[in-house]
């Protein structure tokens, strides 16, 4: 081992540790957060990664994984130093780091990181996990704490909303599994990134308007925005979290609504449809009355001018009065502007022209009589 | 308080245990501050972060007296029961100057 690197949001722990390291001839980078973390190992390779499970922002769960899958850092230990390791054993166990040591006054600390130093020596990556756990005893507390940690991790994790937290220079802190999928990247890929950055240009523009305004505030403030690009729609809701007045970071909540609007076009769609062919259904239920009236009339107007009857003139003006009904049934049609319907029997709905037409008569359309 | 023997306790030797004492006091200061501001506040939730740390910082050093009585602190205060607290916070801040002079009597700056 020859270059480490200590991760613990408590300076305290990283000067003692460095300390221990230091005297092994171990050269020591100190970081002092996950995000800072996350900066070094994406630049740099390390033998040995000393992680500290529960900080603010970006845990060392996240960061362990970030190494794990990183080919960039195959060949790096990984070895939690924490001081819920016993209580926690299940979760740790699941990230597989090379060792776990649970923090302890120094004396023991330090023989614990020289057991597990000259351990990891002669120990292949990928082997059982190196455990320190002595003089350190299980907590009650602090066992039902960490349930409660990962009672809200199952919650966020099963949302099919896309959540991601930023902190106050906007890096993303952390991404839900449906943000996930959204962003069509892996969690260690998205954390430590600038969130405003990832989107093109005019629309990188837009956010930042919006995460500038929001962090100005010093009371609770959600600002939705929808961005429209590649062909799809997103709303994204943004809103501070604010502790004593001071804005500390925001999280955003993104839904992709392309598909919903897609849904609801459907939906339009098909009602206009359905409309169409009760429509047909009603003018033809409509329109055969005065054609049959029509077409009686003729036949009969024709009897009557091969017998030179006076009924003639009659017969004529029937069937105009019919035209005329005809007439005023496609003026109905034209003004239909709302969707009305009537039973008509055996089941069958049709649309109720007379309901439906605009009362005004607009878009008329005049016949005008044969004879004048 | 008598560093040397804390050192020897603890296996530094005492320029280290000072360079490590010195961070202590920065954060640890710290953590003090905002748990007498938290506790005058009646802000149970900050009180607890405060005491918690400081518990930490002061058990990895084997500060034993601050480790207890943040520990009593942090048992009460993270239960949100904040009364009754006064004499051992104010206690807490006795043991943590006590450190300062101690200290700074052998690095006078």
């Amino acid at each position: 081992m020859e270059k480490a690197l200590v991760v613990d949001n408590d300076k305290l722990i990283v000067e003692l540790i460095a300390g221990i390291l230091e005297a092994q001839g171990i050269a020591v980078t100190r970081a002092y957060g996950g995000l800072e973390a996350l900066s070094f190992l994406k630049q740099e390779n390390f033998d040995i990664v000393f992680l500290d499970l529960v900080m603010p922002r970006v845990g060392g769960d996240r960061i362990c994984k970030f190494i794990k899958q990183s080919p960039r850092h195959a060949q790096t230990r990984v070895v939690i130093v924490s001081a819920v390791a016993l209580e926690a054993e299940s979760k740790i166990a699941e990230l597989k780091p090379d060792a776990c040591i649970a923090k302890a006054a120094y004396p023991v600390l330090k023989e614990n990181i020289e057991k597990t130093l000259s351990f990891l020596q002669t120990k292949k990556r990928g082997d059982n996990m190196f455990s320190a756990h002595e003089g350190v005893f299980p907590r009650q507390i602090v066992k039902e704490l960490l349930f409660a940690q990962r009672h809200f991790e199952a919650i966020l994790n099963s949302l099919c909303e896309a959540v991601i937290e930023l902190d106050t220079d906007h890096m993303v802190t952390y991404v839900n599994p449906s943000a996930q999928t959204l962003l069509g990247k892996q969690e260690w890929e998205v954390i430590g990134r600038n969130f405003v950055e990832g989107f093109p240009p005019d629309k990188a523009q837009e956010v930042r308007a919006v995460l500038d305004d929001i962090m100005t505030s010093h009371t609770k403030k959600t600002i939705e925005l929808v961005l429209n690009y590649s062909d799809r729609e997103y709303s994204l809701s943004f809103t501070n979290v604010i502790r004593d007045g001071e804005h500390i970071g925001t999280t955003v909540v993104v839904n992709d609504l392309t598909e919903k609007r897609m849904l609801e076009q459907e939906r339009a769609l098909r009602e206009r449809l359905t409309g169409v062919i009760e429509m047909a259904g009603a003018a033809a239920h409509e329109l055969n009355q005065p054609l049959t009236v029509i077409s009686g009339h003729a036949e009969l107007l024709l009897r009557d001018a091969e017998r030179g009857d006076q009924n003639l003139v009659r017969r004529a003006k029937t069937i105009l009065e019919q035209v005329e009904r005809l007439g005023n049934l496609t003026r109905k049609f034209t003004s239909i502007v709302s969707y009305k319907t009537k039973e008509c029997g055996g089941n069958i709905t049709i649309v109720d022209i007379d309901r439906a037409a605009r009362a005004d008569g607009a878009n008329t359309i005049k016949i005008k009589g044969l004879w004048e | 308080m008598k560093l040397q023997e804390l050192a020897d306790r603890i296996g530094l030797d005492i320029q280290e245990l000072q360079e490590m004492l010195e961070i202590f006091l920065s954060s640890g200061g710290e953590d003090l501050a905002r748990l007498e501001a938290a506790i005058a506040a009646g802000d149970a939730q900050r009180a607890h972060e405060a005491s918690h740390s400081l518990k930490g910082s002061a058990g990895s050093l084997g500060l034993d007296r601050i480790f207890e009585l943040a520990k009593a602190i942090d048992d009460k205060d993270r239960q949100g029961i904040l009364d009754g607290l006064d004499a051992m916070v104010r206690e807490l801040r006795a043991e943590y100057d006590a450190l300062v002079a101690a200290l700074r009597q052998i690095d006078p700056r």
